[in-house]
């Protein structure tokens, strides 16, 4: 493989390695953006969450496991 | 819900709880283990959605939305998933206190599952470091998955 090459997949993947080290809330909204992405490709219905894939709103309290604790604990 | 007494007890597992170990995956739901003080019903869910329902949460095909999330909640099917729920950790997200399958369970009942997605979720576990394989071997021999794990790491870690 090439020296420039193997640099580049390199760099790739510790990229990828520190994407693992985000806080757990920030992954859960990183998913949810890929979530609206994909759903825009398949050309299904936009939701809030689309949005916020365009920055037009940030994500918000209501997303992710926090409220699905409130949900559990009967909130 | 716990209050209620609806559910037993509840932890989040799948995806959304591998999140906490890998870096972010894409999704469509988040899955919820739990214990329902009832088990013996047919319907074993029926007055968890009835609950919802009082709430306005109603179903949309399996799952609840529950905030961004449509949420897709699983009674315990096995002894590994009771195990699982009984020892799932206390995290925190963003200050909120919430109840996660630990990596190792995630990794055996991905294991016991066996798609191609579940083993690719075992080797971001162990990329992560979130399991090593003498974690995972415990769990799995505890739960007859002991040649499941062996023929993963012949497969997937062993391949020369």
């Amino acid at each position: 493989m090439p020296p420039d090459l193997q640099k580049l997949f390199e760099a790739q993947a510790r990229w990828q390695r520190a994407r693992a080290l985000l806080p757990w809330h920030e992954k859960i909204r990183m998913a949810e953006l890929m979530r609206a992405t994909a759903r825009s490709l398949r050309g299904e219905s936009a939701s809030p969450t689309v949005e916020s894939a365009r920055g037009a709103t940030p994500p918000t309290a209501e997303s992710g496991p926090d409220a699905l604790a409130r949900t559990a604990r009967g909130g | 819900m716990r209050e209620a007494e609806v559910i037993a007890e509840y932890a989040l597992f799948g995806a959304a709880a591998q999140m906490r170990y890998t870096e972010a995956v894409a999704t469509f739901d988040a899955d919820v283990l739990v214990a329902v003080p009832s088990p013996q019903r047919l319907d074993v869910l029926r007055p968890l959605y009835d609950f919802c329902a009082q709430r306005g949460w109603q179903p949309e095909g399996e799952a609840i939305p529950v905030g961004a999330w449509p949420v897709q909640f699983i009674p315990v099917f096995s002894p590994l998933t009771r195990e699982a729920l009984a020892l799932a950790d206390t995290a925190d997200f963003d200050g909120v206190p919430f109840r996660v399958v630990r990596a190792d369970h995630l990794a055996v009942i991905a294991l016991s599952v066996g798609r191609a997605k579940d083993f690719a979720r075992i080797l971001a576990l162990l990329e992560a470091k979130a399991v090593t394989p003498e974690s995972v071997v415990g769990v799995a021999a505890r739960h007859g998955l002991a040649e499941a794990w062996t023929q993963f790491q012949r497969r997937f870690l062993h391949a020369s």
